[in-house]
């Protein structure tokens, strides 16, 4: 594959390879069977929606019953399943996307933000390629490529979200003054010293300083990454910042799928380069074998070519040596964090180490 | 399965999705809650609501409002048989409830009093047997925020037959 050819600079025309986009789509497919389950945990713990209060966004002749209400959740369980498998992936994934906001347009009740973005980013997926890569049975050898406009769109989208949220809080004033976040934190403040939240704490966050603070954060964090996340320079620091941010919520407020939602629109952000960087190993030392094993089980975005060494008189000074995509090879605990920054998981961990780290495994 | 769209299509498709989701934004304020328009965690104000009914006067003349003590309360159908009625029999959200106690406004003070107005006007609607109830009015202190609060009386719609 040639730079211009993975490149996402010209959206429209862009090609490249889908197992990012697949382990997106997984992601995407796991959050839709625990959505279907959320939804259909509701009805059961409350009733059919359509048999007490509930206020659609629609005429109330085009709100289903409970008959079609449960064919539709039942429907929208399969089509999680499919997603996650990659078998019928792109038009299980705009069902799931139509049912989602068909359930909320019945009831405006139901109605919560991080449901309209999943809607959103698995409607742009279904126009993608995504089960071309990571789908279960697929033939060995089938063609990896596709176009990667959605890819595209889905980064946009999560800028939209970022830009809309942020926007909304800086032209609103008790936002913008942080009196919001004071009165939530003295409001709750009393639960946060139940849940064993040292009582300095609580009162550090109960002055209005801090409440005006944060809020200034938020929204410079919130419009940051809208621009960051688009750049290629700013990328990698924004995701970390992301990351942490909605770690942050997720400890501090209840977000239902919101914050995993956005971590699954992370992974489009990773570059397509399948197997651009090796790992190549020690075979006859039982450390590397594990490290071999533990990169191929998390390398979900496919960035390694991982291969055991021919055992000679150089590589006995070394267990394992990465090289990155640009050529350039890493061993002992660099090779460890470029190992660390490529794998999803590890990527946080890479993100707070590299600091401290001298020298070019920073880049 | 789905086709893969050629170059203008594709164009056609990120026009239209960018222009939807800016139309759905900029058209937020329109919806008491901020829908479609990802408005998130945008206010800290709470409702607390107490329920009234506008019941018959003893004297026959207009109605006296009767507080409604945790959402539930007894009054007679036409034959004169005693019925027990609760809120939450017909309203299942929680964040709409006569607790007597702040609730936190979760999309806004705006888009709670919206969904209380139609919910009085639901619970009116299926309280056939109440034949005492002329109305149901809401009284609602709401904190802005920490900053100022208010108080809002909102008055379901009259009930036809009891009147």
């Amino acid at each position: 594959m040639t730079r211009k050819e993975s490149s996402l600079d010209a959206p429209v025309s862009s090609v490249g390879d889908t197992h990012a986009l697949a382990a997106a789509r997984i992601a995407f497919g796991a959050l839709l069977l625990f959505q279907a389950w959320e939804t259909a945990s509701e009805q059961m713990r409350e009733g059919f929606f359509g048999d007490h209060f509930h206020d659609p966004f629609i005429p109330e002749r085009f709100v289903a019953s409970e008959r079609v209400f449960a064919a539709i959740l039942c429907a929208q369980a399969v089509a999680g399943v499919l997603v996650l498998i990659g078998h019928f992936a792109r038009p299980a994934l705009a069902y799931s996307a139509c049912a989602i906001t068909y359930a909320m347009l019945c009831d405006r009740l139901h109605f919560h933000h991080n449901r309209w973005a999943l809607a959103s980013y698995v409607a742009i997926l279904s126009f993608s390629p995504c089960d071309r890569s990571w789908a279960l049975g697929a033939r060995r050898h089938a063609a990896n490529t596709g176009p990667l406009w959605a890819v595209w769109l889905a980064r946009v989208q999560v800028s939209i979200v970022y830009l809309a949220s942020g926007t909304s809080k800086l032209l609103d004033r008790d936002w913008r003054s942080g009196q919001v976040l004071y009165d939530r934190f003295v409001r709750y403040g009393g639960a946060a010293l139940g849940r064993g939240v040292p009582e300095r704490v609580v009162a550090m966050f109960q002055q209005e300083s801090t409440g005006s603070f944060l809020a200034k954060g938020a929204i410079a964090i919130e419009l940051s990454l809208a621009f960051a996340l688009q750049t290629r320079r700013f990328r990698i620091p924004a995701i970390f910042v992301g990351l942490c941010f909605h770690a942050m919520i997720e400890l501090t407020a209840r977000v239902e799928l919101f914050s995993f939602t956005t971590f699954a629109a992370y992974l489009l952000f990773a570059t397509p380069d399948y197997r651009a960087r090796t790992l190549r190993f020690d075979p006859t030392q039982s450390k590397s074998i594990t490290l071999a094993y533990v990169v191929r089980a998390l390398d979900w975005l496919a960035r390694f070519d991982v291969a055991a060494w021919k055992p000679d008189a150089v590589a006995k000074s070394r267990s394992f040596v990465v090289t990155d995509r640009d050529g350039e090879h890493h061993t002992g605990f660099r090779a460890i964090l470029a190992l660390m920054r490529a794998l999803p998981i590890t990527f946080p961990i890479w993100a707070v180490l590299v600091p401290f780290v001298r020298g070019p495994a920073r880049d | 399965m789905f086709v893969d769209l050629g170059p203008k299509a594709r164009a056609a498709v990120c026009a239209i999705w960018i222009a939807g989701q800016a139309a759905l934004i900029l058209t937020g304020s329109m919806r008491a809650e901020g829908a479609f328009a990802f408005r998130m965690f945008p206010e800290s104000s709470t409702i607390d609501f107490t329920l009234y009914r506008d019941v018959l006067s003893q004297s026959g003349h207009g109605t006296d409002e009767v507080r409604v003590a945790e959402g539930k309360w007894l009054a007679r159908d036409a034959s004169g048989t005693l019925h027990k009625f609760h809120w939450d029999d017909r309203v299942k959200d929680g964040n709409i409830f006569p607790y007597g106690e702040p609730i936190h406004a979760s999309y806004g003070a705006r888009a709670q009093l919206e969904r209380l107005s139609h919910a009085l006007a639901d619970v009116s609607a299926h309280i056939d047997e109440d034949a005492e109830t002329a109305r149901l009015v809401a009284v609602v202190v709401v904190s802005h925020n920490g900053r100022s609060t208010e108080r809002v009386r909102i008055e379901g719609p009259w009930r036809s037959g009891v009147r």
